[in-house]
């Protein structure tokens, strides 16, 4: 059984479809590596010239069935555009939100990158019945340099609603930066603001010793969090883990993820 | 005469030193009073010129025109030197700062588009973006904001398309109409009684714009073009909209706020829909150029609705070393406005008045007319005047401004006013000026603060004092010294501004220390540590110290980082919690 504190009650579909490694470093809300799962969040980096790839993750936060989030995406190049498929779902047999995504990108110069993507919203309860809705985010990732990027993004900005409450999906503009100060070393700060509630802020840090491993930590301020995990990387996959402890409720929860990139 | 005039500057100077130190300038649009508003399109297109150009050329002098701070003498060589005379140009100061400042690093190729991201930490956050594309044929422009607790993610939202086909200009999506002098559609913000006023109310409206700025009430939205007749050229727009406003009275009002936060504020989102219609025919003559305007609207409400024409006649006319200009317009609801004046220059020696006249509850369809009161419903009359001459090293300026209210009701609100200006500027040497400002003003005030309405009847002076050392390009220093008083005998306002300004290759800080003690209702204003495309001031209410720096990190050729850090303790003696400020911007260019 979960109790849940009536003001801090989020509504449908806040919980955020980011990759284990994502979660790791920080919970930075774009995409780290191509070919990862951090299409979903971050459709950018599907728009550079890359091969099939294949990417799932699956999670229980703080261990609970209850509240299980699974995630897959699917993508690589169609003549000069990226573009993918995502999947995931949220919840247990009673309550569950699926997430269906239609992800585009395009690289312009090698200086911009710019994804969008169409996402419909599923909300089933047992016995209520389901409501859909149709939403959408865009992102732009530019190159500030050779070591830095920016990227900003904005989720749901046509306003979509669900259900005869007509209850709204959430809105979110995220800003963020990442910078690659040596190469073995890879930062990052980010500014996640839903319109609902206070700005998060977002610290990270990935260090990959060798070409196969990497560990990632990083703090997460509003909700209190401590992040860490890793990455190894065998053959064409590479298997993820994110570790997050949260400070305030002091409970950990953590996510594994693994994906594949087919080889030309 | 000249040595009357010398010993005098040399008196104020003297005077000067008593209020000490050093320090530095800055960019051109600080000269403003920060307690006035300064077009937000003016920034955009500062921006945009930095960002889209490498260089004075026909293209960025097009965009150069566009800035609403500029004189008639500047626009004109702007337009001279895009048929190839540079000379005017040249001996412009002011458009020579404009030039150097921006575009004074080293020259990249020519960019496409631009585009800004900004978030700026208040009571809460706001967010801005602004993006321009030129994609040779057409530009493609637009604008996006959320305001502090705004639930909405893209509340406020301005997009525009421009193109030219056979001789015409059009601009589609959300545009603004900048005809004659402003008594029927200009700019969402008016001239206001300052230093060089009568050069901004004798400069001629250049028609249609595209909407810059966040004003979220005051574009038209629709169709607007130019087309060159057989006799002059017609300006004509259409739009419809929802937008904020009042209709009460047989009058309507723009919303100036733009804030979707409370529940009446949601509610009223868009209450007025607006059909708008409005022509403007102008043609050069031999001696200037006259215009004609003819323009109706009819807003609705659920309650209410109503129509308005407005008619004006404009002209712009050179007699002599006199050059003259006047509109007169009439409107459906029986009201009139005049205004007019002129402005003699003979050397350095520059001479401007500016009369006005306008009716108690007059309204056109997007009028912002010289006016020194905002209350409309009282009407106005009155005349400015200016002297600016210089004299060796020294510039001297004066303005006064002799204003009435027409209707006169029971209340504080005095029925006369009068604001005198006096500035004096001298150049040391390439590195250190000093400017002293005197401004006195009489006149019941019209804002209110957080508690209670504010409304003063004794005149107030304000003295401020600004001594700049510039000791490069990429140093410079400045103090000011402010002091502020009712002469009702009550203790003054004082403050004292210091700034420092270091570049490096990539990198550049600015840093801002205020202190001010204040006494009362006479608040100190400052401009405010501000980046890129604001220009925000820092409103001192009580006395408190107040620690502010921009930081900017150019990452590359094409783009830029900057980050304002601010703290203000609200208390003398520091014994209080500081408020923290910060805003982040990125701009980028492809």
């Amino acid at each position: 059984m979960v109790f849940f504190c009536p003001n801090s009650l989020e509504s449908a579909f806040e919980s955020e479809k980011i990759s284990p490694l994502q979660n790791a470093a920080g919970a930075f809300p774009f995409s780290l590596y191509a070919n990862s799962l951090g299409a979903i969040s971050d459709p950018t980096i599907i728009s550079n010239n890359q091969s099939l790839f294949s990417a799932g993750s699956h999670h229980r936060k703080f261990g609970l069935k209850s509240l299980t989030q699974s995630c897959f995406v699917i993508g690589g190049t169609f003549h000069q555009y990226g573009v993918g498929l995502g999947l995931s779902r949220f919840g247990n047999p009673n309550y569950s939100e699926t997430q269906v995504s239609i992800l585009g990108g395009k690289n312009y110069k090698e200086l911009v990158q710019i994804g969008i993507s169409l996402n419909m919203y599923q909300l089933s309860i047992t016995n209520y019945g389901q409501a859909v809705a149709i939403g959408s985010r865009v992102t732009i990732r530019y190159a500030m340099g050779s070591n830095v990027e920016s990227i900003i993004s904005l989720l749901n900005v046509n306003r979509p609603v669900l259900g005869q409450s007509r209850e709204k999906l959430p809105q979110v503009i995220a800003t963020g930066f990442l910078a690659k100060p040596h190469d073995q070393i890879r930062g990052q700060v980010s500014l996640v603001q839903d319109t609902e509630f206070p700005i998060s802020v977002r610290l990270g840090l990935i260090y990959q010793p060798f070409n196969q491993i990497a560990i990632a930590v990083g703090k997460v301020h509003q909700p209190n969090i401590f992040t860490t995990g890793g990455y190894i990387h065998w053959k064409n996959f590479r298997i993820e883990i994110g570790y997050l402890s949260h400070a305030n409720l002091g409970l950990s929860t953590y996510q594994t993820g693994i994906s594949y990139t087919r080889i030309p | 005469m000249q040595t009357l005039a010398s010993a005098l500057i040399k008196l104020v100077l003297v005077t000067l030193v008593f209020h000490d130190t050093t320090l530095g300038q800055y960019d051109i649009i600080e000269n403003f009073d920060p307690e006035k508003e300064l077009p937000e399109s003016d920034l955009l297109l500062l921006n945009n010129l930095k960002f889209l150009h490498n260089s004075l050329t026909p293209e960025s002098a097009t965009l150069l025109t566009q800035l609403s701070f500029l004189s008639a003498e500047e626009t004109l060589a702007l337009e001279e030197f895009k048929n190839g005379k540079l000379g005017n140009v040249d001996n412009s100061p002011r458009l020579k700062i404009l030039t150097v400042h921006l575009w004074s690093d080293v020259a990249i190729s020519k960019t496409k588009g631009t585009f800004l991201h900004r978030m700026n930490r208040t009571d809460g956050i706001q967010y801005k973006w602004f993006g321009t594309v030129d994609f040779g044929q057409f530009t493609v422009g637009g604008l996006g904001e959320r305001d502090p607790q705004e639930v909405d993610i893209l509340d406020y939202h301005s997009l525009f398309l421009k193109t030219k086909f056979q001789n015409f200009d059009y601009t589609i999506g959300n545009y603004q109409m900048l005809l004659g002098h402003g008594l029927v559609s200009w700019r969402s913000i008016p001239v206001k009684s300052d230093f060089g006023t009568t050069n901004s109310a004798l400069r001629r409206g250049r028609g249609i714009q595209p909407f810059r700025s966040g004003h979220e009430s005051w574009a038209y939205q629709g169709l607007g073009w130019t087309q060159p007749l057989r006799q002059g050229i017609l300006t004509a727009g259409i739009s419809y909209r929802n937008l904020d406003g009042s209709l009460e009275r047989k009058k309507f009002k723009t919303s100036n706020s733009g804030l979707h936060v409370s529940k009446s504020q949601i509610e009223n989102r868009g209450n007025i829909s607006e059909t708008v219609g409005i022509a403007d025919w102008g043609r050069e003559t031999q001696h200037g150029h006259v215009g004609f305007i003819l323009g109706g609207a009819a807003w609705n409400n659920d309650k209410d609705n109503l129509t308005n024409l407005a008619t004006s006649v404009y002209g712009n006319y050179q007699v002599s070393n006199w050059q003259l200009f006047s509109e007169l317009a009439y409107t459906s609801q029986n009201k009139n406005a005049i205004v007019g004046g002129g402005k003699l220059k003979h050397k350095s020696f520059h001479y401007g008045f500016v009369l006005r006249k306008i009716d108690p509850d007059y309204f056109a369809l997007r009028d912002n007319v010289f006016r020194n009161w905002n209350n409309q419903e009282l009407g106005e009359m009155g005349v400015l005047q200016e002297i600016r001459f210089r004299l060796h090293q020294t510039m001297v300026n004066i303005y006064s401004d002799l204003f009435s209210r027409i209707r006169k009701i029971e209340g504080e609100f005095q029925k006369y006013g009068h604001e005198t200006g006096i500035n004096i500027e001298h150049r040391f040497n390439t590195k250190l000026r000093i400017q002293s400002k005197l401004k006195i003003q009489e006149s019941s005030s019209e804002h209110y603060d957080y508690t209670e309405y504010q409304s003063s009847a004794f005149p107030v002076s304000t003295f401020k004092t600004t001594i700049k050392w510039t000791q490069s390009k990429r140093q410079s220093y400045q103090c000011q010294i402010q002091e502020k008083h009712n002469q009702d005998g009550n203790p003054s306002s004082w403050g004292i501004q210091f700034r420092g300004k270091h570049l490096w290759d990539r990198w550049g800080i600015n840093i801002y220390w205020v202190t001010a003690r204040i006494d009362e209702k006479n608040w100190l204003y400052y401009w405010d540590v501000n980046l890129p495309g604001e220009m925000k001031s820092k409103v001192f209410t009580q006395s408190g110290h107040y620690l502010g720096s921009s930081i900017y990190y150019h990452t590359s050729d094409y783009s830029e980082i900057h980050l304002r850090l601010s703290t203000a303790w609200n208390s003398w003696n520091f014994d209080i919690v500081p408020i923290f400020r910060g805003a982040l911007q990125i701009n980028v260019s492809i």
